[in-house]
């Protein structure tokens, strides 16, 4: 009970539910007479209507006064059902869904990747090899780091509204239209949740942000397959993707600890800052052996910034770390990634392998690791093996190559250097800066 | 000093014939209201008012009434001393129901029409419930024996403890004070004879109320399901107990502490400080005036009129009739304002986001 005057300061309003998506869609078939975007569409104000609870009826009132459970906190990730959350009722599929949304992923609606191969739903994109954990997301939202900085959320909220306000939530995709500024922003930062973000947040604010194919051989660009020639000006579609770097680090960054029930202990920290990793805000070393689009323009920088969903999916991925299926233009033409032995799939699309480089075979490194200009460990070596070594467990044999191939993962992970050399043959160690 | 007969009557029917508009307690001469005999000249003076039209009847009616409840309220408001509840025409109410011919209650015309959702189904004024019967939603009790009825053990107004509507009733409205601060201590001293109730009656009922005439509803902050006798929101509770205070049913863990299972009711919104409802009623900051189309209660047991909110402690207090009219409107769930046909294009005339005076982020 309160016991003194409260004074409390207005919230400012930065966007209106009627410009939502859900404001202008959500249209539950159980409340037939209700206006398209009505609140009865995910609330039931007393549990009943007329008597009677719509379906999908559970027999109880739910928390946030909507139609069933935000999230089960027992779900098995990986393998989510639709009755696990709340938003799977829609952006889900199965005979349980309620009004059914098609939603693509990334790699799909801004990657150029073709429609209708990859998952159609959020749900599916979560039931991945790779997904964000939401019961993860729980408990960093709750016990863990983001407590501190989003005290609106609760053991009761949905885990997806972490990163997504419903009532502020924008389609961003679908039309042409929905890249005119502002941007139609799906986004909320878990400590800004009662703003958009990414509407006039974008990756124009880096400078050395390219924008990616979204198909090479067009050369269209994304986030809206805009065509932008290898050396033409990128910062229109910049200013068309919202700055997921900001975004992502609200929670990824070197400050929060993000633990994880798979991939334990805890998530690597991202440090996107000049003294970070290179796909950041570090300059490179030398030079850089690249593909297209950045070929062209590594001239006019010292270095290219990234966006995270450059090369990840938000919700899930049939690639491990949630790593895209189509980078730069390009589908991940190898082989899935499966494991961190194996990122040259994921590499190339950006990176010249001995192929690209004119040097050798597809899916082979050693133009860049020893031939380059730039390479770190020119030479080669003599003592080979100390690192192409499979009885250590270095590397794996590959066929026609004449060493075998050193996993990736050995150096090459956010936050990392050639440190893994220090072991192994100490004297090759460079201290570059490896990602 | 001896009086005659004649005398007495003549100072019993002139002090009767004073009017006392601001008391507003039934006045004017006793045949009014009253029929000593049930005859004049040998004709019935009890009768009955069905879609306007009057019958009469020899069965006399209790406490010497000339009619019922029904026969009194029925008719439009023209903002006169007796309030119309049911309208034989289809009253004027607009998009929120604070600029035509209702008043606070709203009107019984729509239900009366047939449509049960959009009001109480009262014997007399509509036939039960098709859906529901006679048990209310949110109600965790069995169904009643009787169809819903203005007063008593089955009705909103009066003692439950009786039976019959007159009865219940007895006495009040010549003992009411729509100046001062009903404590709910009586039938009569009860806001709008709802026994037990506490407030501040508005004197012309709500006939198109502004910021500084109105009601002045009495809530409570609780911090218990079980909490807040008095409110206008517990009398609701009477009959939907699990939309105000089932144990369990309206908070998850502990009452205003936690989240929402159901909407709340008797609850300060200054608690959520910072968050939307800081903006009550479009008015940034402080001096956030008083909405009469989604109205709070407040704690504060003064005759001072609460014109604005958040000027003191648990002054701004969800309450049942923030979006329910207790007699009738025209739309689904006896809402105040179009809720079912939000959004719209014509927002104001076919449909309205009464929710948005305290959800004001969500418009």
């Amino acid at each position: 009970m309160s016991s003194a005057v409260v004074v409390i300061a207005p919230p400012v309003q930065a966007a209106s539910y009627r410009d939502s998506a859900h404001g202008s869609a959500v249209d539950r078939p159980a409340m037939s007479g209700y206006a398209i975007g009505n609140c009865a569409h995910c609330h039931e104000m007393h549990a009943s209507l007329a008597g009677v609870e719509p379906e999908p009826s559970g027999g109880s009132p739910h928390p946030y006064t909507v139609f069933a459970d935000n999230f089960t906190s027992g779900a098995t990730a990986g393998s989510y059902l639709v009755t696990d959350n709340f938003c799977f009722y829609c952006h889900g599929e199965g005979f349980e869904v309620v009004q059914a949304v098609a939603n693509a992923d990334y790699s799909t609606t801004f990657g150029g990747g073709s429609l209708g191969t990859l998952p159609q739903s959020i749900l599916a994109a979560f039931n991945q090899t790779s997904y964000h954990n939401l019961g993860d997301i729980q408990t960093f939202m709750t016990t863990g780091d983001g407590a501190a900085m989003s005290s609106w959320y609760t053991s009761s909220s949905n885990p997806c509204n972490a990163c997504h306000n419903p009532h502020l939530a924008k389609k961003n995709f679908g039309s042409s239209s929905v890249f005119s500024a502002p941007l139609a922003s799906a986004i909320s930062k878990p400590g800004d949740h009662f703003n958009l973000w990414g509407g006039s947040e974008t990756m124009a604010a880096y400078s050395g942000y390219e924008p990616p194919y979204a198909d090479r051989t067009s050369e269209a660009r994304e986030p809206d397959g805009t065509v932008v020639a290898a050396g033409g000006d990128g910062s229109g579609q910049a200013a068309k993707t919202p700055d997921y770097i900001g975004f992502c680090t609200d929670c990824h960054n070197t400050t929060n600890t993000i633990e994880s029930s798979t991939l334990p202990p805890t998530l690597r920290p991202i440090d996107w800052s000049s003294s970070g990793d290179k796909h950041g805000g570090l300059s490179r070393d030398v030079g850089i052996d690249i593909r297209e689009p950045f070929a062209s323009a590594q001239a006019g920088t010292t270095n290219f910034v990234l966006s995270c969903l450059d090369c990840h999916e938000p919700h899930g991925a049939s690639n491990i770390m949630l790593l895209r299926s189509r980078v730069n233009g390009e589908d991940m033409g190898l082989r899935e990634v499966s494991t961190t032995n194996d990122m040259g799939a994921l590499c190339q699309r950006c990176h010249k392998d001995d192929a690209a480089a004119g040097y050798g075979s597809a899916d082979q490194w050693r133009y860049i690791h020893h031939e380059s200009s730039d390479a770190p460990y020119p030479g080669p070596p003599n003592f080979c093996k100390g690192c192409h070594n499979t009885t250590a467990g270095y590397a794996t044999p590959v066929a026609g190559a004449s060493q075998p191939r050193i996993h990736c993962g050995q150096c090459h992970f956010h936050n990392s250097d050639d440190s893994w050399m220090l072991g192994v043959r100490s004297e090759e160690y460079t201290g570059r800066t490896t990602f | 000093m001896v009086l005659t007969r004649a005398a007495c009557i003549c100072l019993v029917g002139l002090l009767l014939a004073m009017t006392w508009p601001a008391w507003a307690k039934v006045s004017g001469p006793c045949v009014n209201c009253h029929t000593m005999h049930n005859s004049q000249a040998g004709s019935p003076m009890a009768y009955t008012v069905s879609s306007g039209v009057t019958t009469y009847t020899s069965t006399p009616n209790k406490g010497l009434l000339n009619t019922d409840c029904v026969g009194c309220h029925q008719g439009s408001n023209s903002g006169g001393p007796v309030p119309y509840v049911l309208d034989v025409s289809q009253p004027t109410y607009g998009a929120t129901g604070t600029e035509g011919d209702t008043l606070a209650g709203g009107n019984f015309y729509w239900v009366s029409q047939g449509n049960d959702r959009a009001g109480h189904n009262v014997a007399g004024l509509a036939g039960s419930d098709v859906a529901h019967g006679n048990l209310p939603p949110g109600s965790t009790d069995s169904a009643p024996l009787s169809q819903l009825t203005c007063a008593g053990t089955y009705g909103c107004h009066g003692a439950s403890t009786e039976i019959d509507a007159t009865v219940a009733l007895l006495g009040s409205h010549h003992a009411n004070d729509m100046t001062a601060w009903n404590d709910g201590s009586t039938v009569a001293k009860s806001y709008r004879f709802l026994d037990g109730v506490q407030g501040l009656e508005d004197s012309d009922y709500e006939y198109r109320p502004t910021s500084s005439a109105h009601n002045k509803y009495y809530g409570a902050d609780r911090t218990g399901e079980t909490e807040s006798s008095g409110t206008i929101s517990s009398h609701c509770g009477r009959c939907h107990n699990d939309f105000h205070n089932g144990v369990g049913e309206i908070s998850e863990g502990v009452f205003s502490n936690n989240v929402w299972l159901r909407h709340p009711t008797d609850f300060d919104m200054s608690n959520a400080a910072g968050s939307e409802y800081a903006a009550y009623n479009d008015y940034q900051g402080v001096g956030t005036p008083y909405s009469v189309i989604s109205p709070v209660a407040t704690a504060d047991t003064t005759t001072t009129l609460n014109q604005a909110v958040y000027q003191q402690a648990d002054d701004a207090i969800v309450m049942c009739l923030s979006c329910h009219r207790a007699h009738g409107s025209p739309y689904d769930g006896i809402l105040r304002w179009n809720y079912k046909n939000w959004p719209c294009e014509n927002e104001g005339t076919d449909c309205f986001n009464g929710c948005a005076i305290c959800h004001t982020t969500k418009d």
